[in-house]
């Protein structure tokens, strides 16, 4: 991947507020769901986009497909500004761009036959016609590995990794270029997971997909994305290529992440790494300057310009993404790490 | 849990499986419901008055006056005057009232009466609740605002005094056909009145169902507002829509034999079980009772069987007792 | 049958061939068919398995916190320090519960009473078990909240479910278990509802509670990374019954069934990258409709690569998700029991040797 690279989605400026009923005084509060999120990912690429609850992580994958209203930024598709899009437009544009959900429970209406949920696409943008829609379910369900003899079947009938199956047969079915993956695993057994991210893989390769890839687990990401954003309340504080991100992460919220991770050898990880104190704070009244530095272990340790605990600059600074000058596709938002 | 999921190493053979059809959640319940022994025998006893009131609706459309089979008017036989219950004869089977007519066909007319104004009333107001419901829990802001005033409108004001005042307005009114001032009143009277407990119990759950994953895949499918509700909304909140129907009934029922009693009910002369317990109540001090316990052990039976399936229903129906 | 570790009497829970059956309309579900382990003092066992596996089910048997009916505990026994468990009446079982037991869950919004503060909540667990006056109870309260590393503790006292976070939600969870220094700690689930960042924490806390107070924990988890990272012993179920029985170490140098060696193999890593991952092929089976003989054989690598080896008279094809395939016979017909392979390591495989040699053998049915 270089900076030349062709880009099928390009978000800029992001920002999605939720508003909120304010105390008695009516007073108009938002939660800042995102916050000015710039985001690029090539084509047929996989970006993944990491973060704990409350990042705002889901909010973005949302508001791309505009799921959710975005309050401002853009969001380009292949050169179309997806935001200012008519809603007629728009619905033409959904086949395009798809989703997978993570609640394999909650993503399929249970009054439905699989049949029908599958079909619901080619239904609604005509992609066949009528007496060509069955059989094309059917070639859909045995791509995902179901036999299509369960068309008639209902969603309440089948297993955590069947369901999710279920689910990428019906995003594949739009034809889309781009899938949002909104933690596709997260909700599924160890033993399934596998089976979903390999293909979820083979789906790319054979169809030339590009994915964005929603998950909290540093382990899947690691291993199924090939560049990656981590978000902390609302805004991307580093995007780098996988490689530069795992083996040289550089901002702190990004480390603390990494050393948090349970690995899987016993007694590693217990007590001998420094844990990061508190949780994330509420994306309602966001921390003034940069949003992680009442956690942050950098703004405090060996730092002679904050002997009375946090740096001034790191609480009265709104930090930007800046690229590291060696690598222009690594770049993070800490002023304390900048070279 | 996986307990439902389906299974593939049961038979032998490398054979592509047969395409079967699943079972749905409405067969689930239904099947849940069949096995359900309570259930089943209120579905009886409903039955039977269904069967009852079938009959006395055929009873009146074969009645003739003058020659064939005497209508119920006709029967007037001041001889045959408060005779008690007794077994000689099937027309004096529960006794006969002032006018020396069968209590027991009296009975079977007044079921008539009360199931159909219990299926009437509530054909106006399930639809309506559902609809009111479904569109004010889905859309929200404006929508939500002007339904919400309307049910809590309606809640304020005492039914009884809303159905009297309608009653008086439309006294002698046809439109369309219809007796307003008589019983094609009572139907939208208490239609109208009735509509607001479904309409609440569909709002709040369409308004859960509206943030489910499902209903935001079918709007990144790109399904429109009015698809994503009749295909998506409704049919999860539609077994709302059933419940409210069978314990409406019930309401309605009760109402009519409320208002039948104070006269503002079916028109004077028509049997109902309301009028014949306002008829009957002047009579109880003279030791004749049982046009009052015809009407009301009548009653009583169906509300009971009513009341019992309704709760049952809703048990079948409820998608969160699934899987326990 | 397994008694590692530890001699009959020195656990302190000791559970031996529990069976919970649940009997619904669709048929006897044998949610846990015959379990046996034990958990030791002062250390961490962990029940470690997939969902509906069971490991859920034998942890709430302990407490009898099961709907009873449908669910009923068939056979076996539960000491707890020597004490008959299955034996006690409905009475003695509650002092049991939050006295000598204590336990988490995984869901720290839906397990504490909304319309209650923390505080209030943790006293009246500690005045339930110990006849304490109410400002007694409000100080030990106190005490429990600062133990698990809640700050400005007296404070927190006063707040409402609602207004803490998940992890502080836990802790409070956590001190309420601890309410009546139980000798042993159930946690379900402790840290899947939770925050990578806030999980490392939680996970600290329940170790260094284990040392201070020699606190004996059954640790129930599906994720492999949190045992690794917190228990002494293991025990891997599948489809209602213990499959591998042994240490930590042991477990994650050496896996010895089929399962747990394709478990790890199907498990993204950090540090592993773009390598396609193998993987158990198939789900896990309905407990309506257990296979035949070992529960394992129709998604079983070791099987297919055994029978490959045998004589053809010995093996039979059987039906599976993802496709015919040979495997032993006594593997589709024989229930292999659990038994120790290696000094302090069992498992419940015909053929765990040929699996600890041809350990990593390549998947070669890959589902797709």
């Amino acid at each position: 991947m270089t900076p030349g690279d062709d880009i099928l989605l390009s978000v800029r400026g992001l920002r999605t507020y939720f508003p909120i009923r304010g105390g008695l005084l009516g007073s108009k509060k938002f939660v800042r769901a995102v916050d000015g999120v710039d985001l690029d990912i090539p084509r047929g690429a996989t970006l993944g986009l990491v973060g704990e609850s409350g990042s705002g992580k889901t909010t973005v994958g949302r508001s791309i497909l505009r799921l959710v209203h975005a309050n401002a930024g853009k969001v380009i598709f292949d050169g179309v500004d997806v935001l200012s899009l008519a809603p007629g437009r728009m619905r033409d544009m959904r086949c395009r761009m798809q989703m997978i959900f993570q609640d394999p429970f909650g993503s399929l209406n249970p009054r439905m036959t699989v049949g029908d949920i599958v079909a619901e696409p080619l239904a609604v943008h005509r992609v066949v016609r009528r007496p060509e829609r069955r059989m094309r379910t059917a070639q859909l369900l045995d791509r995902v590995g179901l036999s299509p003899a369960y068309m008639q079947r209902y969603p309440h009938e089948f297993s955590g990794g069947q369901r999710q199956r279920i689910g990428i047969a019906r995003a594949l079915a739009a034809q889309p270029a781009f899938i949002i993956c909104d933690e596709p695993v997260s909700a599924l057994d160890v033993s399934i997971q596998a089976q979903i991210l390999n293909l979820l893989k083979d789906l790319q390769d054979e169809l030339g997909l590009t994915y964005l890839f929603i998950a909290h687990n540093l382990a899947v990401v690691e291993h199924f994305c090939d560049r990656i954003a981590v978000m902390y309340l609302g805004k991307i504080v580093e995007t780098a290529p996988r490689d530069a991100l795992y083996n040289n992460p550089r901002h702190p919220y990004t480390q603390a992440l990494l050393a948090a991770a349970p690995s899987c050898t016993p007694g590693d990880g217990g007590g001998n790494c420094k844990r990061l104190e508190g949780e994330t704070p509420s994306p309602v009244n966001p921390p003034s300057g940069c949003a992680f530095h009442p956690r942050c272990p950098l703004t405090r340790v060996g730092n002679e310009l904050a002997p009375l605990g946090v740096d001034e600059r790191c609480s009265k600074i709104t930090p930007q993404l800046a690229a590291l000058a060696d690598d222009p596709l690594h770049a993070h938002s800490c002023i304390l790490s900048r070279d | 849990m996986t307990m439902d999921a389906i299974q593939h190493q049961t038979s032998a053979g490398g054979a592509e499986p047969v395409a079967q059809r699943g079972a749905s959640l409405w067969a689930d319940a239904r099947r849940r419901l069949a096995r359900d022994r309570w259930a089943m025998l209120c579905l009886g006893i409903i039955a039977f008055y269904v069967l009852l009131a079938l009959g006395g609706a055929m009873y009146e459309a074969l009645a003739a006056p003058e020659g064939g089979i005497p209508t119920f008017e006709e029967t007037i036989n001041f001889d045959q005057s408060y005779r008690p219950p007794s077994l000689d004869s099937l027309r004096n089977l529960l006794g006969t009232d002032w006018a020396g007519r069968s209590v027991l066909l009296k009975t079977v007319l007044g079921a008539k009466v009360s199931l159909t104004v219990g299926l009437m009333s509530n054909l106006i107001a399930v639809p309506l609740g559902l609809m009111l419901g479904a569109a004010a829990g889905y859309f929200g802001r404006r929508t939500d605002a002007v339904i919400v005033w309307l049910y809590s409108t309606m809640a304020s004001v005492p039914g009884i005094v809303l159905l009297i005042a309608m009653k008086y307005a439309f006294k002698n009114v046809t439109f369309l056909g219809l007796n307003l001032g008589g019983i094609h009143g009572l139907y939208i009277a208490l239609g109208v009145t009735a509509w607001v407990g479904t309409c609440r119990y569909v709002r709040a759950e369409v308004m859960k169902v509206r943030e489910l994953e499902y209903v935001l895949a079918a709007r990144a499918v790109g399904r429109g507002n009015v698809m994503i509700l009749l295909r998506h909304v409704l049919p999860n909140v539609l077994h709302l829509g059933i419940i409210s129907f069978s314990l409406g009934v019930v309401g309605a029922i009760t109402a009519e034999v409320t208002l039948s009693y104070l006269g503002l009910g079916v028109e004077v002369g028509m049997p109902s079980w309301g009028t014949m317990i306002d008829g009957a109540r002047m009579e109880l001090h003279a030791g004749r009772w049982w046009e009052l316990a015809s009407a009301v052990g009548a009653m009583f039976l169906l509300v009971l069987a009513l009341n019992i399936f309704g709760d049952r229903l809703r048990d079948a129906l409820d998608p969160r007792l699934k899987n326990v | 049958m397994m008694g590692m570790n530890t001699q009959p009497g020195d656990a302190l829970l000791e559970i031996r061939d529990l069976r919970t059956h649940f009997f619904t309309d669709d048929g006897v579900v044998k949610a846990v068919d015959g379990v046996s382990f034990s958990v030791p003092r002062g250390k961490t066992f962990a029940l470690v398995g997939e969902s509906g596996c069971g490991k859920s089910v034998t942890a709430f048997s302990i407490l009898r916190l099961l709907p009873m009916p449908p669910a009923r505990i068939v056979s076996g026994s539960i000491h707890l320090d020597g004490r008959d468990l299955l034996g006690l009446s409905p009475g003695q079982m509650r002092q049991v519960r939050g006295g000598q037991v204590g336990m988490i869950f995984q869901e720290p919004m839906s397990s504490l009473n909304p319309v209650f503060t923390c505080g209030s909540q943790i006293a009246e667990a500690v005045m339930l078990h110990a006849r304490t006056s109410a400002r007694e109870a409000r100080r030990r309260a106190i005490d429990l909240l600062a133990k698990v590393g809640i700050p400005e503790p007296a404070q927190r006292f006063g707040e409402y479910p609602h207004q803490l976070s998940g992890g502080m939600r836990q802790r409070v969870m956590i001190a309420m278990a601890l309410s009546c220094s139980p000798r042993l700690l159930i946690a379900d689930e402790p840290t899947t509802a939770l925050d990578v960042t806030t999980q490392a924490q939680i996970l600290d806390l329940l170790g260094d509670l284990q040392e201070r107070e020699n606190l004996g924990i059954l640790l129930i988890t599906h994720d492999l990374a949190v045992v690794a990272q917190t228990a002494h012993v293991v025990g891997v179920m599948y489809a209602s019954k213990i499959v591998e029985l042994t240490s930590a170490a042991d477990l994650f140098s050496r896996a010895l069934h089929p399962y747990t060696q394709g478990l790890f193999r199907s498990l993204p890593r950090l540090g592993v990258r773009g390598r396609r991952l193998e993987t158990l092929g198939g789900s896990v089976p309905n407990p309506l409709n257990f296979p035949t003989g070992c529960k394992f054989h129709p998604r079983c690598a070791t099987a297919r690569m055994v029978a490959r080896t045998m004589n053809e008279s010995d093996t039979v094809v059987v039906t599976t998700e993802t496709g015919p395939v040979r495997v032993p016979a006594r593997c589709a017909s024989q229930e292999p029991p659990l038994r120790q392979e290696q000094p302090g390591h069992s498992v419940a495989c015909w053929h765990a040797r040929a699996a600890d040699q041809a350990d990593a053998p390549p998947a070669e049915e890959e589902q797709q």
